[in-house]
């Protein structure tokens, strides 16, 4: 077990391309954090400058008080999760297991022992003899999980482990691993592009667009307090309404200077107390979650989605106004795309 | 498609293998049991029906065994040759950079395209014993500078080598291209665990390459089989028969002595073998699919 403690890593590419920037970050020990971004923000990069399979270009990591920047990824207590398993298809799911301490040439006996509890405890005890492509997708993420765990590492990496798996299975994986996180008590950086499974998943959240920190905070701390429009538009789904000027004539506010946005399920069809906003548009589109709806409505081209308890009077193509709270706005500085506390 | 479209599409196809296969080969079978040369290419009664007194005829024909000794050495030498040689180069290729990349793998692949007759001419000017490169330079370091081609042994290992030469550039295609198909990610938990380039190599690269390597040694065997062009060339068969592959050998008797039926048979013989990789390599890439 581990802290793991990031400052100011940054790594360049040969071609100059700086695919991460300035990252501060540390991961207490035992804390399951969760590292969510757009496709291509750099996520990948720094789990593999943290388990050393790439070189940062400048800063530190230290893992367990100990700096890393030089030690070789087998020397850096680590272990790693992928996407896509990476599974050896020419070994059973107990050589698969076994590899790693195999390579170390732990003695036989022993790591027969310890493959055999680990593959218990994952349920994975009649699958031994199987090869991965003899695998589901989620018995092939458990052996990826039960060789990491035989690692038995200070620090566990995992990179978009349950995006391969169908969307059924990752929920129920996700309540796994974070039932395994609870039981090994290990720290874990869990790396997803799913906004959702990261608000889910991690106890803290750091948010990462184009290779910089936006935030780290609690799922609840993002969600409610985003420091960016960045952060707003990205967590949260449907995404946040950013409101444009159309939207905004009759209520005074200013929108020269301040962009203002508004989470779907904070609009509402009634008015609730005086003085509160209302938008009007026409209603585009209808869809139904059985419990609740998400209606669009649109006015001069830019769309508002509300999220609203069934209601079987509207119509589609009629106007339709929502409502909200002036408190429930956000608002976002124009020129910096930081969010203005004073306003709430 | 129908199946009547569908036929129309292959006929042509079907044609040419009937044609150019099918057609000789039963002509062959038919020849192999008569006693067809040159005197009954004059007057066909001079044509008589031997039964199997070809085949017998080799069974103790001294030359056929050499034949069956030369090719097998070829096959046996030249297979794990040619393997190794095409593993440790496109593993080369693989690691070096981009821009060294494809000169390489241009250079090892050269011979593959190019005449084996012409690389052949080639390699006999290089191995010649007063003027060729090879003794020129063996003189040059004050070592021996042997009859390569005139000398029984040497012969055959001199066409030997110039068959590996000519033929390992494919098997490092083949090879490099299955090596670029392991994920990146099996190495990177390799190196997480703490493998060495040793083990990855002997518990990753290997087993993974195994299919493919078995494969090309199937491939390689077969062609080896058929060794004809190189020995034709450098060497006529010769010194002593050393280097009369079984192909050459058949040439030998069908074009050199007439004796068609005495080919033919060989001819027969060496188109079952042909059958019998064939079979084997069906068989053997079924079991690596794993069903
Ligand atoms: N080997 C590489 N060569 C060139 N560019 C790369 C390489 N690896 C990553 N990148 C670039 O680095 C950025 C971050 O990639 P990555 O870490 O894979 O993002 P993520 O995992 O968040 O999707 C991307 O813009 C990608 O183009
Ligand atoms: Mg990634």
């Amino acid at each position: 077990m581990a802290r793991l403690e990031l400052q100011r890593v940054t790594k360049s590419l040969a071609n100059g391309q700086r695919v991460l920037r300035d990252i501060d970050c540390a991961v207490n020990d035992g804390e399951l954090i969760s590292m969510v971004g757009p496709s291509g923000c750099g996520k990948s990069t720094l789990l593999r400058c943290i388990a050393g399979l790439e070189a940062i270009t400048s800063g530190e990591i230290r893992i367990g008080e100990q700096r890393v920047n030089d030690l070789p990824p087998r020397q850096r207590n680590v272990a790693m999760v992928f996407q896509n398993h990476a599974l050896y298809p020419h070994m059973t799911v107990y050589q698969n297991l076994a590899f790693g301490l195999r390579v170390r040439h732990v003695a036989r006996a022993a790591v027969d022992a310890r493959v055999r509890r680990t593959a218990a405890r994952l349920g994975l005890d009649a699958l031994l003899g199987r090869y991965p492509r003899e695998l589901s997708g989620g018995q092939r993420q458990r052996t990826a999980l039960g060789r990491a765990m035989l690692r038995e590492p200070g620090v566990f990496l995992l990179d978009e482990p349950l995006s391969s798996l169908d969307i059924p299975l990752r929920a129920e994986m996700r309540r796994e691993l974070s039932a395994l996180h609870q039981s090994l008590g290990t720290t874990m950086v869990y790396v997803t592009h799913d906004q959702s499974e990261a608000l889910s998943l991690g106890q803290r959240v750091v948010v990462l667009a184009d290779g910089a920190i936006e935030q780290i905070d609690t799922p609840d701390g993002i969600y409610q307090a985003p420091r960016n429009r960045f952060v707003a538009g990205f967590v949260g789904w449907p995404p946040m309404n950013f409101l444009s000027e159309d939207w905004l004539h009759d209520t005074g506010l200013d929108t020269q200077c301040i962009e203002y946005g508004i989470r779907p399920e904070r609009l509402r069809l009634r008015p609730g107390a005086r003085g509160d906003f209302s938008i009007i548009g026409k209603l585009e589109r209808i869809e139904s979650f059985g419990g609740e709806w998400q209606v669009e409505i649109s006015r001069q081209g830019s769309r508002v989605i509300a999220r609203v308890p069934p209601e079987t009077k509207l119509q589609r193509g009629a106007e339709l106004r929502l409502w909200f709270r002036r408190e429930d706005l956000y608002a976002f500085d124009r020129a910096t795309g930081s969010r203005m506390q004073a306003w709430r | 498609m129908k199946a009547s479209t569908a036929l129309l599409f292959v006929i042509p196809a079907l044609a040419m293998i009937l044609l150019f296969v099918f057609i000789p080969l039963i002509g062959v079978l038919g020849l192999s049991l008569t006693d067809f040369n040159v005197y009954a290419l004059a007057n066909s009664a001079n044509l008589h029906f031997v039964g199997v007194a070809n085949f017998t005829h080799l069974l103790h024909d001294h030359a056929a065994w050499q034949g069956v000794e030369t090719t097998m050495t070829v096959v046996l030498v030249g297979v794990p040759a040619t393997l190794g040689l095409s593993l440790v180069c496109a593993l080369m290729i693989e690691s070096i950079g981009a821009r060294w990349r494809g000169l390489f793998r241009t250079a090892f692949f050269l011979p593959v395209v190019c005449s084996t007759v012409a690389v052949a001419i080639g390699w006999r000017y290089l191995l010649n014993t007063r003027y060729g490169l090879v003794n020129r330079l063996l003189a040059a370091a004050h070592l021996p500078t042997p009859n390569w081609l005139g000398t029984p042994g040497l012969a055959l290992l001199a066409v030997t080598v110039v068959v590996v030469w000519k033929g390992f550039g494919y098997g490092m295609i083949i090879v490099a291209a299955a090596r670029r198909e392991i994920p990146d990610e099996l190495y990177d938990i390799a190196r997480i665990e703490g493998a060495g380039m040793t083990q990855q190599l002997l518990r990753i690269t290997m087993p993974m390459l195994a299919p493919t390597l078995g494969l090309l040694a199937l491939l390689d065997a077969a062609g080896y089989w058929q060794l004809f062009a190189e020995p034709y060339v450098l060497t006529q068969g010769g010194p002593m028969g050393s280097t009369m592959s079984l192909l050459l050998l058949m040439y030998d008797r069908g074009f050199r002595w007439w004796r068609w039926g005495v080919a033919s048979a060989l001819a027969m013989v060496l188109t079952v073998i042909m059958w019998l990789f064939a079979w084997l390599q069906r068989h053997t890439r079924a079991a690596w699919r794993g069903d």
